[in-house]
């Protein structure tokens, strides 16, 4: 149990804190980091852990089910012409494209007022969401086309938070947005569907490795008539596309349906192990090793699977906050957001602006790549999507919004008001933002006296930690140029100490340090 | 890398002159803040030098089909019973398809590709694939973009990550320092990941440039500079502080590393990049859709010089699991309409004797067709390469329905030897040491 022995009480300063609530939230400020801090280890990580479920979210408005059912939708259309037709359609999905943005508006603005003085948004809990969506991925693209099934699918990810495996991939068998995203809802006895069959073992349990091919198709059996109601999004176990017959499965024999089936399957290490590192490189760091993975899945195996058990240990042991795990992971896109966002205090930019940005940063919320999520670690990272980073953040501190959080999404390749919503786009009016963030809030910045002060404020604002000495040394050195070349020490009484201050926390932000919590 | 200055000089075509000569001039000065800065590291220097310098080598456009293309609905064995008795719905006869022989057919979206064939400019290699067929997108894709399989350990290292560290150690005679691998769209393929970590995932030109945020020029460039320095490969990225917990080595270093070499990378080449976009254009019309907008930039790319000799594009959607007919359909005519795009594109622009396509995906498709008029993921298919200079035509046997692997079809050809054939034919460079073995090669280049 070494790895996972207790840090030392003392030990937990308010850069510990801070790295707990960046891992196990979104971050904050560096006055939240140090109230944390002086609860203790223990009970910062009590209240961050030990929170209570959300069990009854009232349903955004746009979660709602389409008023007009798909069948009184096609009886509607069927007598108009094709072009007619064609328009209604439109019509329809335009409003759940619509819909689906303000769904990812509603859970991002959760996100930032998760806090861990706020009993309603508990951080980890909607950090936990996230994690399950990417695990158990399904993307609104092509097959699900509605909001209100990944609404659905969303609550029951922050419900079962942290309850048992079991309990969360027996909700999965009967999550309709799931099954309708693997295909399983049409999948009947005799010629079985084995997408989601596949998917259950190799992504969402056991990983490649303790299967064959048939059990692939033996599990694709018993998953057979686990169904969709598609007029109001329901699970419908349907009785005669269920194959009922002899399976066996991973070594055992019977008349398996999909809860045998899960049961089976969490009686395997394998499982254990495969989340077990899953949460590790979600939480704790890269490339966990085996000496590292083998302990967290003994844990959580031994504890029935109790997520909230093995985190209240993660989060308080020595492997947490040692340096092979703090700063080691890079942030996802979203935390990368709304981190920043909750260290300047301000609130969400406009709905286009803070979308386009996740989008080119590569995590659309709903739409995950594919089955498999989002790979993230070093996979966030690429020439595509870092530079977007530091211009965001140039974004957040100054409202230049560069042109490429202003393109349409994807899916509007088959729109045909594309070129309505880029007019919108061009219209400079419909696209301003002025951000919130005062940096002379605080009383503190007055007492700053040299150039040296100025920049470790910043640091410790916003990247809450020791930098490397690179960015500490070019950063002064920044304070200390002014703006004709010159030398000359930054000064809060400048005139323009405002513009050079935002230009300093712009490189703070652009440094690989800031990519890194 | 040991490169130093420009590679040999080749016999200069007067077509490429103006580009390269414009190319050389406004791709130095973007690169010029970089390139004369203090700071510089020293593969970004390299990259300026070898701008234009892939003038005439030979090129090379991987298509990825990503899903598991159904390669029996793609090239159609119209006249074998067991494939009409396998496929109740989704069928096509033989008046529904392309025909190629007396047997086979290429699926009736496939127009232009028929076209491509009949000029013996496309080569359809039958039943490719490897040993132990994997059955998982991940695992089969990960097989063919790093070139290994379950009979061996594990390798990390993409196939085309590998053949650049081979040019950087100078198997090529026609060696081009600098160059990077170019992949179209979000993110990186694993093809290309390496050992020298170079490449480059485009998706938007705009994308590739930090913008600084100073009123007045003067500032603008100070923080520029200090950006650079922030961003500078090779810096130190160790903690002038005490960790608060030690006993477990940090990897951090390198993740920092990673990041400041990614960053700088993407400034440099958007400079190149958006110097080569603002004059090169495409000839000729192209379909809409993704596959067809990153082929468009390549040819761009191609006709502008950029130092690469690898291009890697993708095209979703082949995961067919239900309803495949009209999607599989729609599919096949994205790929189809816009590789043909391309081909025509090159050959106004006199390029297309420089390049060579070759397109796959991961896995073919289940014989039998399952409940949801759609199939499950399969084993070997038919792969594709087109090129001007390619011997085209069909290679291998067709596929033998009576004599499968799970219900799969069995592979007869390994992947490997196409990558072999390519890369010892095409792109000169000795695929033994790319590939780890010999494979024995087809007649295809």
């Amino acid at each position: 149990m070494g790895l996972l022995t207790p840090l030392p009480a003392r030990e937990f300063t308010p850069s510990a804190a801070a790295h707990l609530i960046w891992r196990a939230g979104f971050g904050g400020t560096w006055e939240q980091a140090k109230e944390l801090a002086a609860l203790g280890l223990d009970g910062a990580v009590d209240k961050l852990v030990n929170y209570a479920p959300s069990t009854n979210l009232p349903a955004p408005v746009c979660a709602a089910l389409p008023e007009e059912s798909n069948k009184a939708f096609e009886e509607r259309i069927k007598t108009l012409d094709e072009d007619s037709r064609q328009k209604e359609r439109n019509i329809r999905y335009n409003l759940e494209r619509q819909r689906i943005r303000d769904l990812k508006i509603w859970w991002l603005n959760r996100m930032l007022a998760s806090a861990p003085e706020n009993p309603d948004i508990p951080p980890l809990e909607e950090k936990l969401t996230l994690f399950w969506h990417s695990h158990f991925a399904s993307s609104f693209e092509d097959k699900i086309d509605r909001t209100y099934p990944l609404w659905r699918q969303n609550q029951t990810f922050r419900a079962l938070a942290t309850n048992s495996f079991l309990d969360q991939l027996n909700a999965l068998i009967r999550d309709p947005a799931m099954l309708v995203w693997l295909d399983n809802a049409s999948s009947h006895r005799g010629q079985p569907n084995e997408n989601f069959a596949r998917e259950l073992m190799e992504l969402f349990s056991t990983g490649v490795g303790p299967y064959t091919e048939k059990d692939v198709k033996e599990s694709a059996r018993s998953l057979t008539g686990y169904s969709v109601e598609r007029d109001d999004w329901t699970f419908i176990f349907r009785e005669n596309a269920h194959d009922s017959g002899e399976k066996t499965f991973l070594g055992q024999t019977g008349q398996f349906d999909g809860p045998d089936i899960l049961r089976i399957i969490c009686l395997q290490p394998a499982t254990a192990n495969f989340m077990a590192k899953k949460f590790l490189e979600y939480f704790v760091c890269t490339q966990p090793d085996s000496a590292m993975v083998a302990p967290v899945a003994d844990l959580y195996r031994s504890s029935g699977y109790n997520l909230k058990q093995l985190l209240h240990t993660l989060f308080r042991s020595q492997l947490f906050y040692s340096e092979r795990a703090m700063n080691s992971v890079v942030k996802s896109p979203v935390l990368l957001a709304i981190g920043a966002l909750k260290t300047m205090r301000t609130q969400l930019p406009p709905d286009e602006l803070i979308l386009g940005a996740l989008r080119v940063m590569g995590q659309d919320l709903f739409f995950p790549p594919d089955v498999n999520g989002w790979p993230g670690g070093a996979d966030w990272i690429n020439s595509n999507t870092l530079l977007v980073r530091y211009n965001f953040a140039n974004f957040l501190m100054h409202g230049v919004s560069p042109d490429e959080f202003k393109t349409y999404d994807r899916l509007a390749d088959r729109n045909t008001n594309r070129r309505e919503f880029m007019e919108t786009q061009r219209n400079p009016a419909a696209i301003n933002w002025s951000p919130k963030y005062q940096l002379e809030q605080s009383g503190a910045i007055r007492r700053m006296l040299t150039a040296r002060d100025i920049v470790d404020y910043y640091i410790q604002q916003f990247l809450q930690r020791e930098p490397s000495r690179d960015l500490r040394d070019a950063l002064i050195q920044l304070a200390t140029t002014d703006g004709a070349g010159g030398s000359r020490s930054m000064s809060v009484q400048d005139t323009n100490f405002d513009e050079r201050a935002r230009g300093l926390v712009h490189l703070i932000m652009s440094s690989p340090d800031y990519q890194l919590c | 890398m040991a490169g130093k200055g420009l590679p040999p000089s080749n016999p200069i075509n007067p077509m490429f002159l103006r580009t390269r000569r414009e190319f050389l001039a406004t791709g130095l000065k973007g690169a010029g803040l970089l390139a004369a800065s203090a700071f510089a590291p020293a593969f970004i220097t390299r990259t300026a030098a070898a701008t234009g310098a892939a003038r005439d080598s030979s090129i090379l456009v991987v298509i990825q089909l990503s899903g598991g293309n159904d390669g029996l609905n793609t090239v159609i064995p119209f006249a074998d019973d067991l494939y009409a008795k396998a496929r109740p719905t989704l069928r096509l006869t033989g008046d529904q398809t392309l025909k190629v022989n007396d047997t086979l057919g290429l699926h009736s979206s496939l127009a232009g590709f028929k076209n491509e064939f009949d000029a013996g400019r496309m080569a359809i290699v039958q039943n490719v694939g490897y040993p132990n067929p994997n059955r998982s997108h991940f695992r089969s894709m990960e097989i063919w973009h790093t070139g290994g399989d379950d009979t061996k350990p594990r390798v990390v290292e993409g196939w085309l990550g590998r053949y650049f560290d081979a040019r950087c150690r100078g198997l090529d005679p026609h060696k081009l320092p600098g160059e990077i691998g170019v992949s179209l769209g979000k993110v990186m393929p694993q093809a290309f990941r390496n050992r020298a970590n170079v490449g480059l995932a485009l998706n938007d030109p705009k994308t590739f440039q930090w913008n600084p945020s100073g009123e007045t020029s003067t500032l603008a460039s100070v923080q520029k500079r200090i950006f650079e320095k922030i961003n500078q490969p090779g810096g130190s990225g160790m903690m002038s502080g005490a960790p608060a917990s030690g006993g477990i080595t940090g990897n951090e270093p390198d993740t920092m590393d990673f990041l400041r070499h990614t960053a700088m990378n993407a400034v440099v080449s958007g400079d190149a990049i958006r110097a080569i976009l603002k004059h090169e254009k495409n000839r000729g019309k192209y379909p809409d859709g993704q596959l067809a907008s990153q082929l468009q930039m390549v040819a761009r790319l191609i006709a502008g010089d950029f130092p690469t000799r690898v291009y890697y594009v993708a095209q979703g959607g082949y995961d067919t699991h239900a309803d495949q007919l009209g999607n599989h359909a729609r599919l096949l005519a994205d790929f189809s309409q816009s590789t043909t795009a391309f081909l025509d594109d090159l050959r106004k622009q006199k390029l297309s004797d420089r390049v060579t396509v070759l397109a796959f995906s991961e896995f073919g498709r289940r014989v039998a067709e399952n409940g949801s008029k759609g199939t499950d993921h399969g084993a070997a298919a038919p792969m594709f390469v087109f090129g001007d200079t390619i011997k085209g035509g069909l290679h291998g046997t067709p596929p033998d329905l009576s004599d499968l692997v799970d219900g799969d079809v069995k592979h007869k050809i390994d992947f490997r030897q196409v990558y072999a054939s390519l890369l010892d034919g095409w792109l000169h460079t000795p695929s033994k040491q790319i590939l780890g073995q010999e494979f024995p090669g087809l007649e295809i280049v």
